[in-house]
């Protein structure tokens, strides 16, 4: 096991079992460890736990609602660079290295850097759409303890999320994986129109072989920050049912094996399930992370530029300057501090904890400010109030 | 560390358990799966990973090992830390 040390205790990366836990103190000391420096007062701020990392900005997919606008003839930084980076995630004592892009699989030396990855002790994972995925380019994956592959459901519903359909190329590219060995799952995009094809599509997934589904809110970024997005997002109502949507789903396919994951972004729909909001600890126990931007994740942008997150902009710290600058960047510092000022709703949610704000990239986009996510359940019955009550005085 | 300064995690001290690696690359995941399912599935999850808490070498990343003793477990109380799990 990998154990980085924290205040509370410290983070532990299982070998055996695909799992991270965080344990205390206590748990830490059981092990036979103490935390030295690590836990006395004013110990400086560690790094993420998990880093999203761009290793091209090419891709040939043209998805319409690409949060990052990647093209063909997007860039690549040289592999030496893509070493450097790696090095500063292991001094940060980073866990896991999600691969991302663009299209991670247009690098020819994408495998080598997932061998690279796993010679410096970090867990390297990958998300791809799948073309262009030929049996020759699995065979280099091995390294990958997961791929992630796009997939929105069957070839309608995919278009209707990408504009094109890409669902025989992604089912062919989890057959492909599945058959040499590397777990899958999928990335499936919620849309307005699709959520209710949602138990189709992960019915298909999984018959094709795939192990997970992470759940993802299509997000105003990149191409897709305009107003289409107001169009696209899921409906109010499907927010509010969105806990008893995730309740089904498990109870279909936890017992044959096949997880179900939702993104940080999703964590606010949770507070307009009434069991889970009465429930905040269960949901600390399940190590649910809402926004963790500025904490747990990090992404690394093309450009080397660090962010709190993929769909908002580069702080000014560079990645190989992550292990002394996480705690002092000045816009990584706000995020933290969003969850102490949060105002209400936020301040007196019982998941604020957990949920930490919901998305900032949509209250950025939606509201223009830093603020609670605009379609959280909560935010929504606040907002109502007090246009009432402005109403009638 | 020695196996002589290893003893049982208890229960109690795992504050937070993330299952599975997270393959996505654009946001942070969280498997639900525990929140919902029956206690026995939960349970046989639990188990492996208290089995893996007990037999695994510790290697420590994202700091330097000689600020870290050895030592004989102790009761503690609980550290807030807002950003712990």
């Amino acid at each position: 096991m990998k154990l980085r040390f924290e205040p509370f205790g410290a983070w532990v990366k299982l070998e055996s079992t695909a799992a991270v836990v965080a344990l205390d103190r206590a748990g830490v000391r059981a092990l036979g460890l103490d935390g030295g420096a690590h836990w006395e007062e004013g110990a400086p701020r560690t790094a993420p736990i998990e880093v999203h990392l761009a290793v091209t900005q090419k891709c040939g997919a043209g998805c319409e609602g690409c949060y990052l606008d990647a093209t063909p003839d997007g860039v690549e930084p040289p592999r030496d660079v893509m070493l450097a980076r790696l090095d500063a995630l292991r001094d940060a004592g980073v866990m896991t290295v999600a691969f991302g892009g663009g299209e991670p699989i247009t690098r020819e030396d994408l495998g080598l850097l997932a061998d690279e990855a796993r010679a410096r002790g970090l867990t390297p994972v990958l998300t791809t759409s799948g073309l262009g995925l030929s049996p020759a380019k699995v065979a280099r994956l091995k390294s990958f303890a997961q791929v992630n592959v796009s997939y929105d459901g069957a070839s309608e519903d995919y278009a209707r999320v990408r504009g094109f359909d890409g669902a025989r190329a992604a089912e062919s590219a989890i057959a492909l994986l599945v058959t040499s060995g590397i777990r899958v799952g999928v990335n499936v995009v919620l849309t307005r129109s699709t959520l209710d094809a949602l138990p189709a599509t992960l019915r298909r997934a999984r018959a094709f072989g795939a192990s997970e589904a992470q759940l993802l809110r299509y997000k105003p970024a990149g191409r897709a920050a305009s107003l289409d997005y107001l169009a696209r997002r899921l409906s109010p109502e499907q927010v509010a049912c969105f806990g008893s949507t995730l309740r089904a789903l498990t109870e279909e396919h936890a017992p044959t094996g096949f997880s179900i994951r939702i993104d940080c972004s999703m964590v606010p729909f949770l507070a307009g399930d009434a069991a889970l909001y009465a429930a905040p600890e269960a949901l600390v126990r399940a190590g649910i992370f809402g926004c963790e931007g500025g904490q747990a994740l990090a992404s690394v942008k093309v450009d080397g530029r660090v962010a709190p997150c993929s769909f908002v902009e580069s702080t000014a710290l560079d990645a190989s300057a992550l292990v002394s600058g996480h705690e002092h960047d000045p816009e990584l510092a706000a995020w933290r501090d969003f969850q102490a000022k949060a105002p209400e709703p936020c301040a007196s949610c019982a998941l604020a904890h957990v949920c930490k704000g919901g998305c900032k990239a949509v209250s950025r986009f939606v509201d223009g400010v830093h603020g609670p996510d605009p379609e959280c359940p909560r935010v929504r019955a606040h907002r109502a109030a007090l246009s009432v009550s402005a109403s009638a005085s | 560390m020695s196996d002589e300064t290893r003893h049982p995690v208890e229960p109690e001290s795992v504050r937070a358990l993330r299952l599975g690696h997270g393959a996505n690359c654009s946001s942070i995941g969280s498997v639900v799966d525990t929140l919902f399912v029956t206690a026995l599935l939960g349970g046989a999850v639990f188990a492996a990973v208290m089995g893996a808490l007990a037999k695994e070498p510790v290697e420590i990343v994202g700091g330097k090992e000689k600020d870290v003793q050895p030592r004989a477990p102790r009761s503690e109380d609980q550290v807030h830390d807002e950003s712990a799990p």
